[in-house]
């Protein structure tokens, strides 16, 4: 070789170098994406879209239509639902920003079916009162839209044309009147301002004149003719919890409770003849002929336990799913939540043809690359000898002989996540054990997932070096405490909005997602604080902070960017 | 032999420089939609300090593949890997762990975060001595041959060749003419019809002169 070509080569080798460990460093991050699930991303994509329902069902009085509050992308809907149609048209929205459950309001039908309402806060915050829309019950259309109070509370229909409100004022709550004019105009006709004090709730019509309400222990009506509201029932020693009025028979079913019972009591109202009103039945716990539903749940098992009326005997339906909300009406009984292996929707049972259709999916478009996993109801007893049951959503591929992460947490299960279907299209166990309520249950967190955890730990399938916490809210203090207490299992944990953190030096997992919104209080500034100091420890914390979500996300969009950051954590960046 | 070593060492260098810049930018790439944590020294994104360093290092590595002056290669690589350790060694004497930084990078290959802490660490500590060792050997050594030039009398092209190569023919490297490698100086031949001597440079092989001492017409040939 001539020295000329020697010498190029020589003054090349660096180059070739360079680009060889450039591309031994590409074959590497290849190599690792390429061990990821399959579609990924477009998995988690499609999974992350799925609308939530919130609760609260509203069809009509004759079945034909239906209101319902669906997640958008942006905020939260209200959607109207035909039957004969069958595909749902959005009547308003509002952006997840200013969100509020207290302001959502559904006013529901009018006598006739001919109209809905609803109450929404303006989008626009220049803009100081709430909203009623009114509806077009045949075709979901919207019909007007009025300003009302701005804390408007609640709302009856009086008759097809003429519907109430409470609202409060900041001392007292009172109550306005819309009607409709035979021009066609819906006006403002009266406003009581100083009708019930602030426990008044429970607004209902009990005529085209006259409406109802609860107020602490006591049940009052007022005619909307006469400006002075009437207390008629008043319960000395139970709690009034609820009360519904039948026009047929003009009579109140009232629900009250003391520390132990529920009792369903009927009652006449006082008339001039008869000045204190008149008990008529203790009912257990309604009267026999109409229809109403309970939903029973049995070591984590739903059953309703319908009550079809006198002519026909009871119904037990089995719900092998989630129940968030549920509602009878006439022969049909609507459930919000999902069954095996569906996606989640609202599903009407008929009680005459005793078939479940879905009424609406929350799935606009099928699923191309994930599938919806049902999750699986064990029981279990907790450390203090109790029946606990606990769901598991399994690997959607088990491979013999391979094993699977775990992904572990305690939680009141009572509405649709994405992330449990992601961690099992991805190839993981996720479990979650159940909390009956909220707060019922807390204390026991760290005891419940250890005891699940260990019977976990049995399945051969479980990859034990790679089990994940996951905690939202409140759960991650206890979460934090049993990553303190028992630091040598966990491989990471999930929080989600946390309330607590782990604290850096004492805790010895690899890495940690702390999911959170800008809108949450002060996440923007706490959260990248703690990931400085946990960084700092040798702690990797990847921090997600999705763009003007708040603490319980109510949009789509927002739970589509958690879930991207779910799938990511877990399965690689 | 110095030289040799030289030339692997950087070599060697800008190869792991480049595996560097490429993981920094991965890593990076691959944590976008995270927040990314705060470095305790300059309080900036550690994402925007990856990039920084990630830039340093594909301009270290772009100047070892294509200057040839070993002393500067050398110096830029031991100032490259001066900075970083010394900001590794700041942000350990504060008490602060090094793996928690690196914890997006590791993630994006799938290793561990102190497994990728210790390889950066020895990586740069090797860069850093080897880079200074050679600095001090090349300050001490003797000045390296300078290498001979000399033209093509075909093409007029530079050829630059070791005086250990002097007499050798090679094929010209940029018109593959068949060259004797020279000394730089002229060339000497004899008039054919007065038989005086005539000095010529190399690029006048082959062009017609008049002979100055004869004033004939006559071809400037290379000497046999």
């Amino acid at each position: 070789m001539n020295p000329y070509t020697k010498r190029q080569i020589q003054s090349l080798s660096g180059l070739w170098l360079a680009i060889l460990s450039v591309a031994l460093v590409i074959a590497w991050r290849e190599r690792v994406v390429a061990h990821k699930p399959a579609h990924l991303m477009k998995m988690a994509d499609e999974l992350g879209w799925i609308g939530h329902f919130h609760s609260g069902l509203y069809p009509n009085h004759s079945n034909t239509g239906l209101l319902f509050s669906q997640t958008t992308e942006t905020g939260v809907g209200v959607y109207f639902c035909s039957a004969t149609g069958g595909k749902k048209k959005l009547i308003c929205e509002q952006a997840e920003k200013g969100w509020s459950w207290q302001k959502y309001g559904m006013l529901g039908w009018s006598p006739d079916d001919h109209f809905f309402a609803c109450a929404f806060p303006p989008n626009d915050p220049k803009q100081p009162d709430e909203e009623i829309i009114i509806g077009n019950g045949l075709s979901g259309e919207r019909v007007v839209t009025l300003a009302a109070d701005r804390k408007l509370s609640e709302l009856a229909w009086l008759s097809p044309g003429l519907f109430a409100y409470s609202f409060w004022n900041g001392s007292n709550h009172g109550v306005a009147v819309i009607e409709q004019k035979p021009d066609g105009n819906w006006v403002l006709t009266k406003v009581f301002k100083q009708i019930g004090d602030k426990d008044m709730t429970g607004l209902a019509a009990v005529s085209a004149h006259s409406v109802a309400w609860r107020q602490g222990p006591s049940l009052w009506v007022m005619d909307l003719a006469d400006t002075t509201p009437k207390k008629i029932w008043e319960s000395h020693t139970n709690k009034l919890q609820a009360f519904t009025y039948s026009d047929k028979d003009g009579t109140y079913d009232l629900t009250c409770s003391d520390e132990t019972h529920w009792y369903q009591v009927r009652f006449r109202p006082p008339t001039p003849g008869n000045p204190q009103g008149t008990v008529l039945d203790n009912l257990t716990p309604a009267g026999n002929e109409t229809t109403y539903a309970n939903l029973r749940n049995d070591g984590g098992f739903n059953t309703f336990h319908i009550n079809t009326g006198v002519q026909s005997p009871p119904i037990d339906l089995p719900w092998p799913g989630l129940v968030m909300s549920y509602t009878m009406n006439g022969d049909s009984l609507y459930v919000t939540g999902d069954l095996t292996n569906q996606p989640p929707g609202i599903f009407r049972y008929n009680l005459v043809s005793k078939e479940t259709t879905c009424f609406v999916s929350a799935l606009d478009h099928p699923l191309k690359h994930a599938q919806i996993v049902g999750a699986v109801t064990r029981t279990f007893t907790n450390s203090a000898g109790k029946l606990g049951h606990y769901f598991v959503w399994q690997p959607v591929k088990l491979e013999a002989g391979k094993k699977h992460p775990l992904i572990i947490g305690q939680t009141t299960y009572n509405w649709w996540l994405p992330y449990p279907q992601v961690a099992a299209n991805g190839g993981c166990y996720f479990v979650f054990v159940n909390r009956p309520t909220w707060w019922d249950g807390l204390e026991n967190w760290g005891n419940d997932v250890m005891q699940v955890y260990e019977m976990m730990a049995k399945n051969p399938h479980v990859d034990t070096n790679q089990v994940y916490l996951y905690g939202m809210s409140a759960e991650t203090r206890p979460l934090s405490r049993l990553l303190a207490e028992v630091p040598t299992l966990w491989q990471g944990a999930i929080l989600f909005n946390p309330t607590a953190t782990p604290d850096p030096p004492v805790v010895h997992i690899s890495k940690i997602l702390v999911l959170d919104g800008t809108a949450d209080g002060n996440a923007n500034k706490r959260w990248p604080d703690y990931q400085d100091r946990a960084v700092q420890a040798g702690l990797t914390v990847k921090l997600a902070l999705v763009d003007g979500a708040q603490h319980v996300s109510n949009s789509t969009a927002n739970e589509h960017a958690k879930t991207e950051q779910i799938a990511r954590f877990l399965f690689g960046d | 032999m110095l030289a040799k070593l030289t030339r692997c060492f950087t070599d060697s260098a800008a190869a792991l420089l480049a595996a560097f810049a490429t993981a920094l930018f991965i890593g990076n790439v691959a944590s976008a939609g995270l927040v990314p944590p705060h470095d305790p020294v300059f309080d900036l994104s550690m994402r925007l300090l990856f990039w920084i360093l990630c830039a340093g290092a594909i301009a270290v590595v772009l100047v070892s593949i294509s200057v040839r002056r070993p002393p500067f290669q050398l110096a830029l690589i031991f100032c490259f890997a001066f900075d970083v350790i010394s900001y590794a060694l700041r942000i350990q004497w504060q008490g602060h762990n090094l793996g928690g930084y690196l914890g997006g990078m590791a993630n994006a290959f799938d290793l561990s975060a102190g497994f990728v802490n210790h390889s950066i660490s020895l990586f740069y500590l090797y860069l850093f001595f080897a880079s200074g060792a050679l600095l001090l050997c090349n300050f001490l050594a003797k000045p390296e041959e300078i290498p001979l030039k000399m033209t093509c009398y075909q093409c007029g092209g530079h050829v630059a060749f070791s005086a250990r190569n002097l007499g050798q023919k090679i094929a010209c490297p940029h018109c593959e003419t068949s060259i004797t490698l020279r000394r730089p100086e002229n060339l000497k031949m004899s008039c054919f019809f007065c038989h005086e001597h005539i000095e010529f440079p190399v690029h006048a092989i082959g062009e017609k002169i008049i002979c100055p001492h004869c004033k004939m017409d006559i071809s400037l040939k290379e000497p046999a």
